[in-house]
């Protein structure tokens, strides 16, 4: 073979030369060595081929969550299905005709039971909770929050509603072959998932989505054409004023960190904070002093413990808090 | 296979596995998982595909294991089964009106923010490039420069033709080359400098 005309890309796509790079043997590594000792103007083309086969790499990852998941749902499905035992005709007939009348029944009480039929979790200030759902999902849900959801939501399509903040660790279900979407609904958006952990914030009019891993879809439901698919690493804001989703790449851990119960800012302007004060622990944050409105603050602390907050605010600023009954001053 | 020679002998623990002993199932999970996912994502990137694609593969090996015998390499083997239980199903999601699937093609491992070197920026750069050429060249380039195998092994995994899994190969290397360089303008600059040090 004539190397003396190869480019970068013809020594890297050459079975000789990358056998040199990737498992170097005596019979390449005399070879190489001695054609580059002949061509020294080949150089620095060989040192870029080297580098480029030396970088091409695959990092991916299953996350320790992911690989114990993985091994658990397979285990379920290691151990031999119980045989079901069949049941005599005539009891089966008997089956049927009570399942239909328990239908007829169902369907007439139907429009009464629909008030009934909806589940709801809700959470005071102040509080955390988690909560498991029939499928599997951890739903932890921020303090002054609401979660929506239908009593049998197994059996349709996985659909929740939330107000308020909560963290979504969705579990992936398979119905007759098919994978059962999960879709949360936040004031009009909707996020279709797949089996995902994410962050959801609806609150004044304003949503935020943050994916952490997996994939989902958000969608407007006054626009269906006004959608975004969210990878890792990625946010959403959706608002009256801003109805245009338009993604961006975020800190994913500082949206979600609160599950566990660490608030975390990052140049969060006071106004901000005292809003985000005011709906986990309905604390009254008043800025007295207009100019500290627009300061920005970049910290964190622990969720139950806000008196910490302050503290930081006081020795970052100058400015003083003071308590007169569930109104906190800043000056 | 050369690039398969196992430091343990698989072939007792895999012999222990058709025995009905789980702890080896795990042994292998364990073991492969991560280049399972690795592969995986090379044929089909989805990394919920790849993840049904990898338990379904557990799952057949022990439900199904009084048909098996010991395979001459048992990552050799896990990798070519995972790629047909892969391509089946994109072949299904490709049937049914899957809301995911035309987007899950176009997906890209998500940067990572810190203060980088300029090796650092070389490696991320070229992980994104491979990440986003067709499936096809994706996997010729994780077999050959991941697992080092060899061309004629590559032909035998992904039944190619020996020329045209060279011209796959010739092919993606000149679009990653031009990602980079498109990327990092600067990058044969740098190489010259260090040339000279």
């Amino acid at each position: 073979m004539d190397y003396k005309n190869f480019t970068i890309e013809d020594f890297l796509a050459d079975e000789f030369f990358q056998q040199w790079v990737l498992a170097p043997d005596n019979k390449t590594d005399t070879f190489w060595k001695s054609w580059i000792q002949e061509n020294p103007d080949k150089r620095i083309v060989i040192q870029q081929a080297v580098r480029i086969a030396c970088h091409i790499d695959f990092s991916e990852k299953w996350t320790d969550q992911e690989r114990f998941q993985m091994w658990e749902t397979i285990k379920q499905e290691l151990i031999p299905a119980v045989e079901t035992e069949e049941l005599p005709f005539i009891a089966r007939r008997k089956i049927w005709l009570a399942a239909a009348s328990l239908v007829f029944i169902l369907a007439s009480a139907g429009i009464l039971l629909t008030k009934f039929r909806m589940s709801e979790k809700q959470t005071s200030f102040g509080q955390i909770s988690k909560i498991t759902l029939a499928d599997g999902s951890v739903i932890t849900l921020n303090a002054n929050s609401k979660l929506r959801y239908a009593r049998d939501f197994l059996s349709k399509n996985r659909e929740i509603w939330i107000d308020g903040e909560a963290y979504f660790e969705v579990s992936k279900r398979v119905v007759n072959g098919k994978k059962q979407p999960f879709t949360v609904h936040a004031n009009h958006l909707s996020i279709q998932v797949l089996g995902t952990a994410f962050n959801v914030n609806n609150r004044r009019g304003r949503v935020n989505v943050t994916l952490e891993h997996g994939q989902v879809k958000v969608v407007d439901q006054h626009n269906n054409a006004n959608n975004v698919l969210l990878r890792p690493g990625e946010a959403v804001a959706h608002s009256e004023k801003k109805p245009h989703l338009h993604k961006e790449k975020v800190a994913v851990e500082d949206y979600s960190s609160w599950k566990n119960r660490v608030i975390v800012f990052r140049k969060k302007s006071l106004k901000e904070i005292a809003e985000m004060m005011e709906d986990l622990y309905d604390m009254k944050v008043i800025i007295d002093n207009a100019a500290l409105g627009a300061e920005t603050f970049t910290g964190s602390f622990p969720t139950d413990s806000s008196e910490v907050l302050f503290e930081k605010l006081e020795k970052m600023y100058p400015l003083q808090v003071s308590q007169v009954g569930n109104e906190y001053h800043l000056k | 296979m050369r690039a398969f020679l196992p430091v343990v002998d698989e072939a007792k623990i895999w012999r222990r596995l058709l025995k009905g002993d789980q702890q080896a199932l795990a042994f292998f999970y364990e073991k492969y998982a991560d280049v399972l996912l690795k592969y995986g994502l090379s044929v089909n990137y989805n990394r919920e595909m790849v993840q049904d694609a990898v338990q379904e593969l557990f799952v057949h090996i022990w439900n199904r294991r009084q048909n098996l015998t010991v395979p001459e390499s048992v990552k050799y083997y896990l990798m070519v089964s995972l790629r047909r239980i892969i391509l089946k199903e994109v072949r299904n999601s490709l049937l049914s009106t899957d809301a995911f699937s035309d987007d899950s093609f176009s997906y890209r491992c998500h940067e990572k923010h810190f203060a980088e070197e300029i090796e650092e920026d070389v490696h991320r750069n070229l992980q994104q490039a491979v990440r986003s050429l067709p499936t096809r060249q994706q996997e010729v380039i994780f077999l050959r420069f991941f697992e080092k195998l060899s061309y004629e092994e590559i032909a035998s995994v992904t039944g190619l033709d020996y020329q045209i899994l060279r011209n796959t190969i010739y092919r993606a290397i000149k679009t990653l080359r031009q990602v980079l360089l498109e990327k990092m303008p600067y990058i044969s600059l740098i190489s010259i400098i260090s040339s000279l040090i």
